[in-house]
């Protein structure tokens, strides 16, 4: 038994990179009465996940949910104008809604927003830093990194960003 | 056209399973999981395919698991503690306790998970479903099911690696 | 019927509040987004960090400089930079770089209307992001990431030509 290779499936059962498959081997290896020490204590595990999967209802609950979902059946077949029409009030609510929701949308757009105006609210933030010295380090850094960034993007000293694309 | 006995019917066990691991009632389990298949089939006309009923049966049956708690919390009722009991290596060291015992001690261990870790745990080490699968039924992306597999795995390594510790 | 015209008359005016712009920068838009996915268990975890510079910050890097009168030409860009920067955010993480990126990527994906990428024809793991209103860029994202980490950096401010020519400079 090549138990190596049972050592490294489990270093990568931990590191989340085995497939359902390899996992379902490593509880099918420790159906074996008889492992190596460093890999024994990890048994329990294994039978714990192979045996919750046998887990399951009493025999008789199919009985009473058929008993329950038949009474279900049962009523929706006692149509009455209401759930024969429903398909249709549904359409209907439907065309309705995104009828609203398309005028509301309509009218925010075509309202005329203040272009000098942010929409953002800085109230929430908490500074990192105390030290301005600090502070100015950060920005310098971040500011460089951006102009990279739109250099890499291929902008240049001529172009503006606020080119209409 | 989704069928009861053939589409519905079948995921009974894996809700009963999963209701389970939250509530950790039988009786509270097997309730949920009757709502859960009643509110699926009353919902049949919405689902195409297999998997949207079994995504919307996960959902509510961990919602109403989640709610089943939450109740007994706000009526102070005490859940069943001894589930909870601290994970104690030092009182009763690993290496004296039988095969069972060490299984009742890995239940406490999936016990102890965050909510979200114990269900992904679930489905994927008891019930063996793909992540992208997982993803799907959790309505969340591969990335976050593999980063919360992998905390829930971690910390139980970490409780086995505790073991070492305490003499032989 | 009732209960139709009910919640019609419901997302009628549910409309009205989501018309309005979202009024966080977008590493603000990320943390939140991070917290609400629930798989880390407070927002405090190691896994990641948050730089923030407010305004008031801002004010006193630029007061600092002022009364400084060392230059280079660096710090000379900067002087002229600086008035139309209100904030920096630097959000980063060395681990699970995939997680944090893949809810950056979709972030700014959900929020088409809103962030417009500036030229992604160039590598796909770096790339920025504008924030515009009218003919104005009120907002920067920069997202960058490595096999080491995942960077987003996130100016806001006042953003004209002149900002963006002395930035090149730099």
């Amino acid at each position: 038994m090549d138990y190596k290779y049972i050592e490294q499936l489990l270093e990568r059962y931990w590191e989340c990179k085995t497939t359902p498959e390899e996992e379902k081997l490593l509880q099918d290896f420790y159906l074996q009465p008889h492992v190596p020490n460093n890999l024994e204590k990890y048994r329990c595990l294994f039978d714990y996940e192979r045996e919750e999967k046998d887990i399951c209802l009493d025999s008789d609950f199919d009985e009473r949910i058929l008993h329950e979902v038949g009474e279900t059946i049962v009523e929706a077949k006692h149509n009455n104008l209401f759930f024969r029409l429903y398909p249709i009030y549904r359409a209907v609510a439907i065309v309705a809604i995104v009828f609203t929701l398309g005028m509301a949308a309509q009218h925010s757009f075509s309202t005329e927003k203040d272009s000098s105006e942010t929409t953002i609210n800085y109230a929430s933030y908490k500074d990192t830093y105390t030290d301005p010295q600090v502070a100015y380090e950060q920005v310098a850094s971040a500011l460089k990194e951006v102009s990279e960034g739109l250099r890499d993007a291929g902008l240049q000293t001529e172009d503006t960003i606020n080119i209409k694309k | 056209m989704i069928n009861f006995r053939d589409d519905v019917l079948p995921l009974k066990n894996r809700l009963y399973r999963l209701a389970l691991r939250i509530t950790a009632h039988t009786g509270e389990s097997e309730d949920i999981v009757q709502e859960t298949i009643i509110k699926a089939w009353n919902h049949r006309n919405e689902f195409e395919t297999s998997l949207a009923v079994e995504a919307f049966c996960i959902t509510a049956c961990r919602n109403m698991a989640l709610d089943c708690i939450a109740k007994k919390e706000r009526q102070n009722i005490p859940l069943d503690n001894s589930i909870y009991d601290q994970v104690d290596n030092a009182a009763t060291p690993f290496q004296t306790l039988s095969h069972e015992d060490r299984k009742e001690w890995v239940h406490k261990l999936f016990q102890h998970l965050p909510e979200k870790q114990r269900i992904i745990m679930q489905l994927r080490d008891i019930e063996g479903k793909p992540y992208k699968e997982i993803a799907k039924l959790l309505q969340i992306s591969e990335e976050q099911v593999k980063v919360t597999l992998f905390r829930a795995r971690q910390r139980i390594r970490n409780e086995f690696e505790k073991i070492d510790h305490y003499g032989l | 019927m009732a209960r139709v015209l009910f919640c019609l008359f419901l997302s009628a005016i549910s409309v009205f509040p989501c018309m309005a712009e979202t009024d966080e920068d977008f590493v603000g838009l990320l943390l939140s987004e991070i917290k609400a996915n629930d798989c880390v268990e407070k927002l405090d975890s190691s896994d990641f960090s948050c730089i923030t510079i407010g305004p008031a910050m801002v004010e006193k890097v630029m007061d600092m400089m002022s009364n400084n009168k060392e230059t280079d030409k660096i710090k000379e860009h900067i002087r002229k930079i600086l008035p139309h920067v209100k904030s920096l955010r630097i959000f980063q993480a060395q681990q699970n770089i995939d997680f944090y990126h893949s809810n950056a990527t979709l972030l700014l994906n959900k929020n088409k209307k809103i962030y417009k990428p500036y030229n992604t024809a160039g590598k796909d793991s770096s790339c920025i992001w504008l924030r515009k209103n009218k003919d104005k860029v009120i907002e920067i994202v920069k997202l960058n990431k490595t096999d080491e980490d995942i960077k987003v950096v996130n100016f806001t401010g006042d953003m004209t030509d002149d900002f963006v020519a002395e930035l090149l400079k730099m």
